[in-house]
């Protein structure tokens, strides 16, 4: 019982080491458009991959949705840096901050819908969601 | 100090952060996504303490700062807090999934602010 834990435990690591090392690759300002975060396309690219995965859940094995779901993508996508740099945009201009949230919750749920869609298509199973 | 030390620290503190995010989900065992707002709560709150204590007149190491920022980055998500969103649209009702949603943002946003506030 201990070693299937130790597993999951691991994978959740080695995905969310992997995730932060692209997410502080990727993290990137863009200049004049202040209704976007720097973490906007991380965030979304998490989302997509997430439901990907998700799509494909009953077909692998729990390990790989640790390591990919849980920790890639958990350690790729942040709420706290999201938020943070909410309250940098609030500074210029307080209205960028329901705009950006918004832009990137709505971008996010559509990329999530995406990555599964897409992952169903794939993976030959063609459930609509 | 090398780019590669720091990268290093930074993914560290990611795995560490992801862990003990996985762990918390396990020990709070809900079909309301309680466990990922608890850890976007916690990890604001952190980051906010973290950047008001980096403002102040304080010396730390590169190595100590990437380390913290790669734990707040792994042990919040936006892509589960997104993904469950959508699976309460589906499998409950829209108005708990915008719950979910802007209860997220407010309390969030709050556990920043007071990060900042009682380090500044």
């Amino acid at each position: 019982m201990a070693k299937p834990r130790i597993l999951m435990f691991l994978a959740v690591f080695t995905g969310g080491a992997a995730g932060s090392l692209v997410r502080e690759a990727f993290s990137l300002e863009i200049p004049g458009l202040p209704f976007l975060t720097a973490t906007f396309g991380i965030n979304i690219a998490a989302c997509f991959v997430l439901g990907w995965l998700y799509s494909v859940r009953h077909r692998v094995h729990a390990h790989v949705l640790h390591l990919g779901a849980v920790g890639f993508c958990g350690g790729l996508s942040t709420f706290s840096s999201f938020v943070a740099e909410l309250e940098r945009l609030a500074i210029g201009n307080i209205w960028s901050v329901p705009a950006a949230a918004g832009l990137e919750i709505a971008f996010g749920l559509a990329a999530a819908v995406i990555g599964e869609n897409l992952g169903r298509r794939v993976h030959g199973d063609r459930h609509r969601i | 100090m090398t780019e590669l030390y720091l990268h290093a620290m930074f993914a560290l503190g990611g795995g560490l952060g992801a862990v003990l995010r996985h762990w918390l989900a396990l020990r709070i065992n809900h079909d309301l996504p309680f466990a990922t707002l608890l850890v976007n709560v916690l990890g604001s709150l952190l980051l906010g303490l973290w950047i008001g204590y980096l403002g102040g007149p304080v010396d730390i190491g590169e190595e100590q700062k990437r380390l913290v920022f790669g734990f707040c980055g792994g042990f919040t998500t936006f892509s589960s807090f997104a993904y469950q969103s959508l699976e309460l649209h589906r499998e409950r009702t829209l108005v708990l999934a915008a719950g979910n949603i802007v209860i997220s943002m407010v309390l969030c946003w709050c556990a920043l602010w007071l990060g900042l506030y009682l380090i500044t």
